[in-house]
């Protein structure tokens, strides 16, 4: 990242303390899982790149067909306009995936705490699982 | 569908990304006037489609700096239960607030952004003065709504007023005994004075690789109520005006649980999609989306953010920083002036 005036400045003060960060240095725990930042990274990357793609398709295929529409589709509708390839059923969907990406990454960091058997980030993670299911289902009243 | 009015969606969403990324702050901001002022869209629609492009950005951006392993995930989860919370009770008291209450939230919420980037500048006077002058404009915000008879706005900025009128207080009379935050070595005594009992127990206390140290650093979170409870405000803010809520959330990690900015700003930007999605499906079942809007948006905001983060480094300048909070002052005038012309 960038280095300012600043941070060069600190640098001569910051040096002093660093005995002090030695013994900060026992607090901190390692993470037993490397990989889970670039884990994370792959789920959101792939989600964006997905979303990103059918949001064009769709897009495209709503501008050539001339199709009107100002609201999203619902849910329950979505199922079944898809296997007819409606122009305005890929759009929404390129938006629901790009909505969904969120969940999924929190979904990938449960798995990885309960890989890393830290149980209690589980069940923070499954807190906010929960709380976004809620608002998913409050949605699709 | 008109194709000019496409291509300048695109560019738009181009431009806002780039400037979001580049600037830190979430683009949201400046889109719902751009949106509502000038394509003349409703303003639920606008604060709708503006929180997709919030998920697209974060998302986007989180790809690029989860490579530097800045951003503390066990952090951001544990923060993400009370962003979230305060995004579904805001994106629910969104769809009961007439134009004239969001605007003039929206306002107030500009003049905070403004302040914000002032604060970055030059943060001596900017902490000296700038709680006064919040304080000061949140009154007289307060008064035009209570003059409206708009009642939750006028409760929302009576308590803002309060909380920046109280701060601006307690930094005037600050008691000898404490230690003052300015310097690297009296904030370290003052986190490790904090409470981190909670904070302990989850392992929230992480290291980063910081450049300017050219190694890696320790940090403790401490605070985590209140640090929680801030959350709760951001999301909440988040969910109600359709923007990123980094403005709340960096502040209150960097400054209130000792968390470096670096990290503050990381997290923040981490835990901004999964807040924004927690709003934008509620916004989904009340209808607000409107796909030929944000799908030009999030085309071009993905671009534009990616493209916007390599220029982070050359965004330190002040000049830049200063044109963008005036910027800001002006669109909260133009909010301001929306909620007169309504009336």
């Amino acid at each position: 990242m960038c280095v300012t005036k600043e941070d060069e400045l600190k640098e001569d003060k910051d040096k002093k303390e660093c005995e002090k960060e030695v013994e900060n240095e026992k607090i901190c725990k390692k993470d037993k899982v490397k990989d889970i930042h670039s884990s994370v990274r792959n789920v959101l990357a792939t989600g964006l790149i997905t979303s990103i793609t059918i949001i064009t398709i769709g897009f495209l295929m709503m501008f050539f067909s001339g199709e009107e529409s100002e609201k999203i589709m619902p849910f329950s509708k979505m199922a079944w306009s898809i296997l007819e390839f409606k122009p305005l059923a890929v759009l929404s969907i390129g938006i629901l995936i790009l909505l969904l990406t969120p969940l999924a990454r929190v979904l990938m960091t449960s798995v990885i705490f309960y890989k890393e058997k830290d149980y209690k980030y589980v069940v923070i993670s499954v807190i906010v699982i929960v709380v976004l299911l809620a608002s998913l289902l409050l949605g699709a009243k | 569908m008109d194709l000019i009015f496409i291509i300048t969606l695109l560019i738009l969403g181009m431009a806002i990304g780039f400037l979001g990324a580049m600037l830190g702050i979430g683009g949201g901001i400046i889109l719902i006037p751009i949106l509502t002022v000038v394509f003349s869209i409703d303003i639920h629609s606008a604060i709708a489609a503006s929180i997709v492009t919030v998920v697209a950005t974060s998302t986007a951006s989180a790809t690029q700096s989860l490579g530097d392993k800045l951003t503390n995930i066990r952090l951001a989860m544990v923060l993400e239960i009370a962003t979230t919370l305060g995004a579904i009770a805001g994106a629910i008291t969104t769809s009961h607030l007439n134009i004239s209450s969001l605007a003039i939230i929206f306002a107030a919420m500009s003049i905070y952004s403004a302040y914000s980037m002032i604060e970055k500048i030059n943060s001596e006077k900017a902490k000296q003065y700038g709680n006064l002058v919040l304080a000061c404009s949140f009154f007289i915000l307060s008064v035009i709504s209570s003059m409206l008879y708009l009642i939750p706005p006028t409760i929302f900025l009576i308590c803002a007023t309060l909380l920046f009128g109280y701060l601006h207080a307690t930094r005037l009379t600050r008691l000898p005994g404490l230690p003052k935050p300015e310097g690297p070595k009296e904030f370290e005594t003052k986190v490790e004075t904090l409470k981190s009992r909670v904070a302990d127990k989850l392992m929230l206390h992480n290291k980063f690789f910081d450049p300017a140290w050219g190694k890696e650093r320790c940090y403790k979170v401490a605070n985590l109520p209140r640090g929680l409870a801030l959350s709760f405000l951001a999301g909440n803010i988040s969910g109600l005006l359709g923007i990123g809520g980094g403005v709340i959330k960096v502040p209150a990690m960097a400054n209130e649980m000792g968390v470096p900015m670096k990290v503050a700003t990381a997290t923040s930007n981490f835990m901004i999609g999964v807040t924004a999605v927690a709003s934008a499906y509620i916004y989904y079942a009340n209808g607000y989306l409107m796909p030929m809007l944000i799908a030009p948006l999030v085309l071009g905001v993905v671009p534009g953010s990616l493209a916007g983060f390599r220029f982070v480094c050359r965004a330190q300048g002040s000049t830049i920083r200063l044109i963008f909070s005036i910027l800001l002052i002006f669109v909260a005038l133009i909010m301001l002036s929306k909620v007169l012309q309504c009336v």
